[in-house]
């Protein structure tokens, strides 16, 4: 989206801060919301009235409750009903426990002598080793700091059910999460630690009511159409942090002249 | 007027020092079905839904000290199988926005103080299966029902799963026995306070389980300009 919209690198730190995180509120309005501000930002961009956010002077609320992952267990069973999609029914179904499900994972971090062979003379790592306070060369062995280490982790083949809530939705707004499924799934669809070692791969089933078929495709059309105003309202926004920047610049600067002109006599 | 008990089961954790009121989720529900406008903690208060909205209420309320207090008691949970502080986060995009910045923008980031400061707050968050309010209704069961069966979610931080109802899980039975179980419970050492009221002489001089404080006696309960001399239970 930073991208469509041509602001990337030309974002001010609070418009960054609002667009990757949800922002903070910094001015305040003097205890007064602007109510065309929250239907023109639902409007130019779906996402944020998904999401909410904070511009410096004010809050939106998002339509999204984003609820935790419940594992398919037998521990499980009486709260899987919320969860699982309509007309999914597992009350038919044998479910293991959760024990089940867990396993370990045991790696190990090498020494930095292993594979450098042929890489750097002993004789001299030795020599410089006893001159910055190490052992004198060939009276004893390094130790080695190989490091193992382990963790637990979920066995391969766990299902988990994740439910996304909308209050009151537009259909652009699900078009908009949609959309984000789709892009996390395009982006590696994984989840939790050790992901850089291939853990938390999932593969992805989304159910969703039939009357929104189309309505992620309809939301990317949508964004295309409205960049320019979303990048006005952006601007118009985040408006008092320019002002308010460009303020405390002059007062710094200021500030400055004052000292110098203190410490010239000194 | 007879006394029912309102239950719904939980499919998560609830989060938040304090458990919902009935008479708040029935007054949001009306809200957002009469279109009323969201209240921020800034706004200014309108007056109760009682004054403007009296017939939709189907919860019957008795005035003290001018608030309309509806009969309803406070939140009574099922035996709490976990009580715990989890933990939710913010923190500056610091490596993600780098390279998004205007050249301009690229200086430090103070993660400790002003309004890009990270920050890692505790919520209380109990594991329990069920929650259940005895109230007083004017109106039929399925009156109530028909307006609880849209709360999804109930608590603070639904947004990130806590407090989610199991769906179809509402039900309002009736209870002779408890009629006016809705702001007090027998006991012999005298009667033990179920919700807040406002201070006054309807007060038994021998209430059990209250203590005083200045809070809000009727929804919103989070509004500083409902905050009244009460006492709640404890």
């Amino acid at each position: 989206l930073i991208e469509q919209t041509g602001l990337s690198e030309r974002l001010t730190k609070p418009e960054a801060y609002f667009l990757l995180r949800g922002g903070a509120e910094y001015v305040g309005n003097g205890g007064r919301e602007s109510l065309q501000d929250i239907v023109e930002l639902s409007r130019v961009s779906p996402l944020c009235g998904l999401l909410g956010g904070v511009t410096p002077k004010q809050m939106f609320a998002g339509s999204l409750s984003c609820d935790s992952g419940v594992l398919v267990c037998e521990e499980n069973r009486f709260r899987l009903r919320s969860f699982l999609p309509p007309g999914v029914d597992i009350s038919t179904y044998q479910l293991a426990p959760a024990s089940d499900f867990t396993t370990g994972y045991q790696y190990t971090r090498s020494g930095s002598e292993k594979g450098t062979a042929g890489m750097f003379s002993e004789e001299e790592d030795s020599m410089l080793r006893f001159k910055s306070g190490g052992t004198p060369p060939g009276e004893s062995k390094d130790k080695s700091n190989q490091m193992i280490y382990s963790g637990e982790s979920i066995m391969p083949g766990a299902v988990f059910v994740h439910r996304y809530c909308l209050a009151h939705p537009k259909r652009l707004e699900v078009g908009a999460l949609l959309w984000s499924l789709r892009l996390w799934v395009a982006s590696g669809n994984s989840f939790g630690g050790m992901g850089r070692v291939g853990h938390g791969k999932l593969y992805s089933q989304f159910h969703f009511p039939d009357e929104y078929v189309g309505a992620d495709e309809e939301y990317v059309q949508h964004v295309f159409e409205h960049i320019d105003s979303f990048a006005l309202w952006l601007r118009r926004a985040f408006g008092v942090s320019e002002e308010k920047s460009a303020k405390a610049a002059k007062a710094s600067k200021g500030k400055k002249t004052q000292v110098a002109d203190k410490e010239v006599p000194a | 007027v007879s006394a029912f008990l309102v239950s719904c089961e939980l499919a998560s954790g609830l989060g938040g020092a304090h458990p919902p009121g009935l008479d708040s989720l029935v007054e949001m529900r009306l809200a957002t079905i009469l279109g009323l406008p969201k209240l921020w903690r800034t706004d200014r208060l309108p007056p109760s839904i009682y004054d403007t909205h009296e017939s939709r209420m189907p919860i019957d309320f008795t005035r003290l000290n001018g608030w309309p207090v509806s009969h309803a008691s406070a939140c009574i949970m099922s035996n709490v199988i976990d009580d715990r502080h989890k933990h939710f986060h913010r923190r500056f995009p610091v490596n993600e926005s780098a390279n998004m910045l205007r050249s301009s923008e690229l200086s430090m980031v103070a993660t400790s103080m002003t309004w890009t400061k990270s920050y890692r707050l505790p919520l209380r968050v109990r594991l329990t299966g069920r929650l259940c309010w005895i109230v007083n209704l004017r109106m039929r069961p399925c009156d109530l029902l028909s307006l609880v069966e849209g709360v999804t979610h109930v608590g603070t931080k639904h947004s990130q799963g806590y407090g989610a109802v199991v769906p179809g899980s509402w039900r309002c039975d009736q209870r002779r026995d408890l009629d006016q179980c809705w702001w007090y419970a027998p006991h012999h050492a005298g009667p033990v306070l179920m919700r807040p009221l406002p201070v006054g002489d309807w007060l038994p001089q021998n209430l059990q389980g209250s203590r005083r404080d200045f809070a809000a006696c009727i929804p919103p309960y989070w509004h500083p300009d409902r905050f009244t001399e009460v006492v709640v239970p404890c």
